[in-house]
């Protein structure tokens, strides 16, 4: 019986710190922010991920999607691509050069700094992007990942 | 040829006004040794003649309508002499529907079938340095690439799945290129009557599962110098395909066929060929920026003849029936834009090989191929 319980207790720890685990994951996770004519408030991982990896091209009203992102190598990059996306960012890379050499599509625009994504977000119709989490978006629709 | 350069001509000057514009530079250099086969050099002897080079712009001229253009030059060693192309130039329409998007193209396009062969011409956006040659042939390249006419092609999202389709109509864009590798020469040839459909239709589930399948039916006559070799030509080919991401593990399978009817027309002569073919592929990611391959190819020449039976009466070589390749490569991109590939092909048969290749003095049943590949790119962008 009690070693049952300690069968229990574990479990329940691990369930716990697990939580906590995604818990902080999901701090970590980069923002993502749109333009503010953009009527969505929350968009589903799989919607992000065709989004970014170029294929879905218009939001429900019928808005061109433009797609800013900071350079491959920025850690904040690569953090948006694993937690955001769960694509590991050659994936993505990978799609983008498969657009561009086919010219069935189009890669994203490079921005060289969060604050050039924010500003170009706020100003383009139809934008979309990432932001690290520290920096205060507020006042900015922020699409919330289901 | 003038209405391309017209079009470019007007992209070129209407850039001051563009949305956005930008584009991307690609030059590779490779290095390749074959010990008892002739694809890129002769057996036993080194060859850098192996070089990929292209340009392309993309110019988002407002959220419906986008200009695109990619010329591209490529040699490879006795595949294809030095050639360059336009290798897509087209304006395209898109809007939404309820499900996704749907865009209409006019121009040359290049035809997506199977799952590398729009983007086979460059090391960033294919496998491997050499394709899977059971469905990628070389010898069958140039009409495969791309055609000059209409495209319409579709992304609808439902869910975790998403649909995608294409289909393009258009005249083949046969060069002299082609003529060498299906003739063996190119003056005096004229090829007519190039007409080309393409449909294909993906299905993926997330990014784990993907499903493709590509129909083209096709054909072309040849006026050819030689006496009596005028011919034509209708084919008809399918790729099935399915591929597999797990985190760092990629898989890919792709099996295809293709019926070739054909008649020398001035004596009336029919003849007929089926070939099949495909290969499995598995591809590790050690690191981000590093990854190995591995891959089993096996193609047929003619299904119905796999031994080879049809060559002994000419006293040639059987294995021309068959080509069988075990590969191993290895590619790293050591920055942002250069990639550095390595890979050996075990090759047993010469059936992938260009008709005119095929049984060279030299060439045995068994080579190994050894090809080094170093490629750049530069992405380039101007916006506001």
């Amino acid at each position: 019986m009690i070693k049952a319980i300690k069968q229990w207790v574990t479990a329940v720890g691990l369930l716990v710190l697990s939580a906590v685990s995604v818990a902080e994951s999901e701090e970590r996770t980069a923002q993502i922010i749109v333009q503010d004519a953009v009527s969505v408030e929350q968009l589903k991982r799989t919607d992000l991920r065709a989004i970014f990896t170029m294929k879905k091209q218009f939001w429900p009203d019928g808005t061109a999607i433009t797609v800013f992102v900071l350079p491959p190598r920025d850690p904040v990059h690569v953090q948006f691509c694993r937690d955001a996306l769960k694509l590991l960012p050659f994936q993505l890379n990978r799609e983008w050069d498969r657009l561009v050499f086919s010219g069935t599509g189009e890669r994203p625009q490079v921005v060289s700094s969060a604050a050039q994504m924010l500003e170009l977000v706020q100003t383009t119709p139809g934008a979309i992007g990432y932001l690290p989490a520290s920096v205060n978006a507020k006042g900015y629709d922020i699409a919330i990942i289901k | 040829m003038r209405r391309w350069t017209g079009l470019a001509l007007f992209m070129f000057l209407a850039a001051p006004t563009l949305a956005k514009l930008d584009g991307t530079v690609y030059l590779s250099q490779g290095l390749t040794y074959n010990d008892g086969g002739h694809l890129f050099a002769q057996p036993g002897d080194m060859s850098f003649r192996f070089h990929e080079a292209s340009i392309n712009a993309n110019w988002r001229v407002s959220s419906q309508w986008r200009l695109a253009g990619q010329m591209l030059y490529r040699q490879a060693g006795n595949i294809a002499d030095s050639n360059t192309d336009i290798d897509y130039l087209f304006a395209e329409y898109r809007f939404p529907v309820w499900s996704g998007n749907v865009a209409a193209a006019a121009g040359r396009n290049k035809m997506d079938m199977g799952f590398y062969n729009a983007s086979r011409d460059s090391l960033f956006s294919r496998p491997s340095i050499l394709l899977p040659q059971s469905i990628y042939q070389e010898f069958g390249r140039d009409a495969a690439l791309r055609n000059d006419g209409l495209k319409f092609s579709g992304a609808h999202f439902i869910g975790e799945q998403s649909l995608s389709w294409n289909a393009t109509y258009g005249l083949m864009a046969l060069n002299d290129s082609f003529a060498d590798i299906f003739l063996g020469f190119h003056q005096g040839v004229e090829f007519d009557d190039t007409e080309s459909l393409l449909l294909t239709l993906g299905w993926e589930y997330r990014t784990w599962l993907q499903l493709k399948a590509s129909y083209i039916d096709t054909g072309f006559s040849v006026d050819d110098p030689r006496p009596m070799r005028d011919a034509t030509y209708d084919i008809e080919r399918w790729i099935v395909g399915l591929r597999g991401e797990y985190q760092r593990w990629q898989w890919s399978a792709e099996y295809g066929e293709m019926q070739v009817d054909g008649e020398l027309t001035e004596v009336g002569f029919p003849f007929e060929n089926t070939s099949q073919g495909g290969y499995v592929q598995t591809r590790y990611y050690l690191l981000d920026q590093l990854s190995v391959l591995a891959r089993y190819d096996l193609y047929w020449g003619n299904k119905d003849d796999k031994g080879g039976d049809r060559f002994e009466p000419r006293g040639e070589p059987n294995w021309q029936a068959w080509s069988r390749a075990s590969s191993l490569g290895l590619s790293w991109q050591f920055f942002d834009d250069w990639q550095l590939s390595a890979e050996w092909h075990r090759m047993d048969g010469t059936a992938v090989y260009p008709g005119s290749m095929a049984n060279l003095s030299g060439q045995e049943r068994i080579s190994n191929l050894y090809m080094l590949q170093l490629a750049y790119r530069w992405n380039w962008a101007l916006f506001h």
